[in-house]
């Protein structure tokens, strides 16, 4: 049997920004083609870091990342990044702001205006097309950022606590979307969080951070059915008792 | 007898209300102005010599005898052809300078003490110069204009491209945007709304150019028109000058309102 193609590969990552002691000290990962790993860690562990360095926004000093290509035709794998703010366009309307993903994703133009349609039916902002940023909630601004990420088409997703400044009704609602979205298509995400019990309810692999140097403490799967429903797996006792030992585990690495 | 206001009255007039409001608030507006002309007319027929302050139906009747004569459009075209070209011109180099100065960073730093120095200097003092250089005609004018609103453009520019915001740009990045897609998706739009800014202060400071290069040296336009009105000791003249400049600069800043409101909608 062949191995599992990884579509992420950072082997040995080191990331420094000055003499000091490193932000992120020795870290590697795999993340398998349409799997779901989530990181959570304490403030200042590297996790953002970690993303910032995929995406190509922060150098390394040492080690590699690697993403793969979708189809070896491609000439460059497509990172989509999503952070925490909004980041969109405020003159651009709803519509305009997630087209930013269809012009950059290399889309025929005229296949635009069909994708998305489709994805703010996805998003379930149908009727919002021609609103403006600051006509709505913060929660909508970040379906308005996931259609724009998903009208990418990226080969991976990098969420950096996309849902960490909403509300916490939101936040669960969000997370519910996300994977009733990401079922649908099943790309690999590596989703950065502070908040544990959304990490478990999300993620098919729950990694733990420790900080200074920033390095990986612990690794778990999260061996729940798909699809899942976030909000009744917080029922769950396996579920409590998964959240338990990694709290503990960052107890432990602070 | 006595009106009994029950809570659905209460409630349901205020879908008019806004309307009514502003309606009344027009209506009060137009009375103010109507007692002020009038004051000013019993004040100037009785109480002052008409020499020292004219009067509103004098005013009336000059502005009547100039539009017949064609004098009004005569100078009315003169001072804004002045302070339009100075404006335009100013606007496009202002904007230009402005960007290459945020690009160009090293030699925005190097250029800075002249630049600042000939910003803190008061332009009028130009005036004299640029009537030497480009004589009492339009050129004088224009270049007065526009060394009065160069520098609003120049600094708005460079202002509202440091206050640009990076997230969205480097998500782009991320996303293999080049430089020109960023400059036209991000860079234009947010530059824009500073511009516009710009344009609703300049629209008054051009008309100060135009009129500054009027006075000390000219043959026609508003700025001249009060000048020689003033020198025959003709308050009316002087008044109907101003009162034009008034409306002048009144339409002109609803204009650039107007235009600004349209461009920037998305701010809610």
């Amino acid at each position: 049997m062949p191995p599992v193609l990884a579509k992420l590969s950072i082997e040995h990552l080191c990331v420094a920004f000055n003499d000091e002691m490193p932000a992120i000290g020795d870290v590697s990962l795999q993340v398998a083609d349409g799997e779901f790993v989530a990181i959570v860690g304490p403030s200042g562990c590297g996790k953002s870091t970690l993303l910032k360095v995929v995406a190509g926004l922060q150098a390394a000093r040492s080690g590699t990342v690697k993403v793969a290509r979708a189809a070896p035709s491609d000439p460059e794998p497509k990172i989509g990044f999503m952070f925490q703010r909004d980041t969109l366009l405020p003159w651009a309307t709803v519509t305009s702001n997630i087209s930013v993903g269809c012009e950059l994703s290399g889309l025929p133009k005229e296949k635009h205006a069909e994708r998305i349609a489709s994805l703010i039916s996805l998003v379930r902002l149908q009727g919002y097309e021609n609103h403006y940023p600051a006509a709505l909630s913060g929660g909508m601004r970040q379906r308005v950022s996931l259609a724009r990420l998903l009208a990418f088409e990226p080969d991976i997703y990098l969420m950096d606590e996309p849902f960490g400044a909403l509300d916490y009704q939101t936040k669960i609602v969000m997370g519910r979307e996300l994977l009733r979205i990401w079922e649908a298509s099943r790309r690999s995400i590596v989703f950065v969080t502070h908040d544990i019990e959304e990490a478990v309810a999300l993620a098919d692999r729950v990694i733990v951070m420790g900080a200074r140097p920033g390095r990986i403490v612990a690794s778990h799967d999260v061996v729940f059915e798909r699809p899942r429903d976030p909000r009744s797996l917080r029922g769950d006792p396996r579920f409590g008792a998964l959240v338990q030992t990694i709290w503990s585990e960052l107890a432990i690495a602070d | 007898m006595l009106d009994v206001i029950t809570a659905t009255q209460r409630v349901a007039p205020s879908r008019w209300s806004p309307s009514r409001l502003f309606k009344s608030l027009f209506f009060h507006q137009t009375v103010f102005l109507a007692v002020t002309l009038l004051v000013w007319e019993v004040l100037g027929a009785y109480v002052f010599d008409p020499f020292w302050s004219s009067r509103p139906s004098l005013i009336a009747e000059r502005l009547v005898f100039l539009a017949k004569r064609g004098d009004l459009t005569w100078h009315m075209s003169a001072t804004l052809t002045e302070a339009g070209l100075g404006l335009a011109l100013g606007s496009v180099v202002g904007v230009s300078l402005g960007l290459l100065m945020a690009r160009y960073t090293r030699a925005a730093r190097i250029t800075e003490p002249l630049f600042m120095g000939l910003y803190s200097l008061p332009r009028v003092a130009l005036a004299p110069l640029f009537i030497l250089w480009f004589g009492i005609g339009l050129p004088a004018k224009v270049m007065m204009s526009f060394s009065m609103v160069v520098f609003v453009f120049v600094l708005n520019v460079l202002e509202g491209v440091r206050a640009l915001d990076r997230d969205p740009i480097d998500l782009m990045r991320t996303m293999g945007a080049s430089n020109r897609y960023i400059i036209r998706r991000v860079l234009l739009p947010a530059v824009l709304t500073w511009i516009m800014a710009s344009f609703r202060i300049s629209v008054g400071l051009a008309l100060i150019g135009a009129l500054v290069g009027e006075l000390i040296g000219s043959s026609r336009g508003l700025g001249w028109y009060i000048e020689r009105s003033a020198g025959q000791l003709d308050t009316t003249g002087v008044f109907t000058g101003i009162i034009i400049l008034i409306a002048i600069a009144m339409v002109a800043n609803n204009i650039v309102a107007l235009v600004s409101n349209r461009l920037t909608r998305w701010r809610a």
